[in-house]
């Protein structure tokens, strides 16, 4: 299939600039005198080209860390720089698939999808064929002209990849875009996701997700983060070649990365959860915490 | 069988007990007849009940209280015939129509102003609030007073009625837009006048089209009631005229006319709101 795009916006920066960097970077919020510390002296950085996995427990300041970096959430100090450069509100360069349906339930799939080319005040008619196109790349053509509330939840998860691919963005931000589906359509969307990444000729993803086998297969790198607040705990390389298949899955070489994060993030998931770590409690909690991670 | 599904779902929604699946197959285009046409049926049978409830009143009343629908249908060829009806519906639809326009627009401007500017509303909507729960309809002879029997009066009745709604339902509209579809075009690259273009104001709009059959609905009560307290023709002078000269027939033949009037009219809202908001799941009202 022919590439949809090659490198969209042309910058100065050489090709060792990390597309996006966090240095120390803290984020605090304050709500009526209280501070909540959701993120603590992160640090990382994230290559052109690269697929990189945030993973921490529920609450822990992935969300957080993803606004920030889009821009719709201040940090509170450090720095945080992309393509070198600080950011402090959201452009056209990054795309985001957000947590929560966020489809506009007034614009059909079509409309929904092309909305990120009209905010740029692209030509309609420009935007409609670049939408159309990334509609047929993400499985949903002739599903152009339904309305959010007429499609499955795996279609709609589709739409709205389709919808931060089509701004052609140089950093994608994902934030647990399948969190909401049923396993199977789940590993579907996984294959087809690094499928539709391939296929664009890949921007940089950054990907948060709570599940330990999501992040494995799609990155190429994993982040764990600890408990709130979120610090980094460590980051995990995943050599594995691509494209990759859902069968790697099932490797001794896959098992064992899955294997150590979770041994990593077993003791930030029973801090999450209150607990402390005593012998008693592993095989409760290896029973219910997280079921199928392993 | 996809027909199946919907006919069980239909069912359910309806409350009716589901047939066994022996004789559901078996009686299948009787029932599934029925079940098309039930609403028709069900308003048709209604109708009638009620007139033969009627007529069974009006046997037992007074004459100057109830008159057999008879009565109330030569009323209604004779008034049709003079042309007075016609004149009279007219003469209160264009009252109705100028002030319903004006107060739309007028409502859907202060709503939107008051839902975007936090001063604006916090100054304005105590007042809004207090004069949308006010029965303002009393006030209508003060505006016979100021603006003279005529076609002003009436306008300015029906939009004193009818703005109220039309702001509150803007208004909250706006402001109830949920906030991560307002995030969302934000990160999308959205500047200020693109998020209130594209994402508040189709939010608003079946806010806006309620506040619209609200309006409808007050607004008929305001025209019927400001040619009560002074006009030269429409359907209110008629229907006061008409209890002037105790002519029974000719007041609940107004009544009837407007009762049909004000049910059409709020029919065709609702059609309206679906078809301007086909992604929400409507109810059945
Ligand atoms: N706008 C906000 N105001 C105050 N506190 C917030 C706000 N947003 C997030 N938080 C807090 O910051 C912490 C991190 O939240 P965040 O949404 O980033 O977690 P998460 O890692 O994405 O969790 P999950 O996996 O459940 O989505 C939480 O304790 C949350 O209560
Ligand atoms: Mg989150």
């Amino acid at each position: 299939m022919a590439r949809l795009r090659g490198p969209v916006r042309e910058h100065t920066t050489d090709a060792s600039t990390p597309r996006l960097e966090a240095r120390s970077l803290c984020k605090t919020f304050t709500k009526r005198g209280n501070t909540l510390e959701a993120l603590h002296d992160v640090s990382f950085s994230v290559a052109p080209g690269e697929f990189v996995a945030l993973l921490g427990a529920s609450g822990c300041g992935k969300t957080t860390l993803l606004r920030t970096v889009d821009g719709l959430e201040p940090i509170t100090s450090g720095q945080l720089l992309i393509n070198g450069e600080e950011e402090h509100t959201p452009g056209p360069d990054r795309g985001v698939v957000f947590q929560q349906d966020s489809l506009f339930p007034w614009r059909s799939v079509l409309k929904n999808v092309r909305m990120g080319l009209e905010f740029q005040r692209k030509p309609r008619k420009v935007a409609s064929e670049q939408a159309r196109r990334y509609i047929e790349l993400v499985g949903l053509g002739g599903f152009e002209d339904h309305y959010p509330h007429e499609l499955s939840g795996g279609m709609r998860q589709r739409a709205n990849l389709a919808r931060a691919f089509c701004i052609q963005p140089e950093l994608l931000l994902m934030d647990e875009p399948f969190a909401a589906l049923d396993a199977q359509t789940r590993e579907i969307m996984q294959t087809e996701l690094l499928r539709i990444w391939a296929e664009t000729a890949g921007g940089t993803v950054l990907f948060v997700t709570h599940q330990i086998d999501e992040a494995t297969f799609l990155s190429d790198r994993i982040v764990v983060l600890t408990a709130r607040p979120g610090r980094i705990k460590e980051i995990v390389d995943v050599p594995f070649p691509r494209p990759r298949d859902l069968s790697i899955k099932r490797t001794p070489e896959f098992v064992a990365i899955v294997d150590r994060v979770w041994t990593m993030i077993e003791e930030e998931v029973r801090t999450a959860m209150g607990m402390t770590t005593s012998h008693d409690s592993v095989d409760d909690l290896e029973h219910t915490a997280l079921p199928g991670n392993r | 069988m996809p027909g199946d599904t919907t006919q069980s779902v239909w069912n359910e929604k309806k409350g009716s007990t589901a047939p066994s699946r022996k004789t559901g197959r078996r009686s299948w285009s009787l029932v599934s007849l029925y079940r098309k046409r039930s609403v028709w049926v069900h308003t048709i049978l209604t109708i009638i009940l009620g007139m033969v409830l009627w007529q069974v009143a009006a046997a037992h009343t007074s004459e100057l209280v109830m008159v057999p629908l008879g009565a109330i249908w030569k009323a209604f060829l004779a008034a049709v015939k003079s042309g007075q009806l016609g004149n009279d519906f007219l003469a209160s639809f264009q009252g109705f129509l100028i002030g319903l326009v004006l107060a739309s627009a007028a409502g859907i401007v202060i709503g939107v102003v008051m839902a975007t500017s936090k001063i604006v509303f916090d100054f304005v909507d105590p007042w809004v609030s207090a004069m949308y729960s006010t029965p303002l309809i009393a006030l209508a002879p003060l505006f016979i007073v100021v603006f003279g029997i005529g076609l002003t009066a009436k306008v300015a009745v029906v939009i004193t009625l009818a703005i109220f709604p039309v702001i509150i339902n803007t208004a909250a509209g706006i402001r109830t837009t949920d906030r991560n579809l307002i995030e969302c075009a934000n990160s999308f690259g959205a500047d200020r006048l693109q998020v209130f273009s594209k994402v508040l104001i189709p939010a608003a709009v079946p806010f806006i089209v309620t506040g619209l059959r609200l309006a409808v609905g007050r607004g008929l009560i305001g025209i019927v009631v400001a040619e009560f307290f002074g006009a030269r023709a429409g359907l209110g002078h008629m229907v006061f005229n008409a209890s002037q000269n105790f002519d029974t027939a000719g007041v609940w033949l107004g009544v009837f006319i407007l009762a049909i009037i004000g049910m059409t009219l709020i029919k065709l809202m609702y059609r309206f709101e679906r078809w301007i908001a086909p992604w929400r799941d409507f109810e059945v009202q």
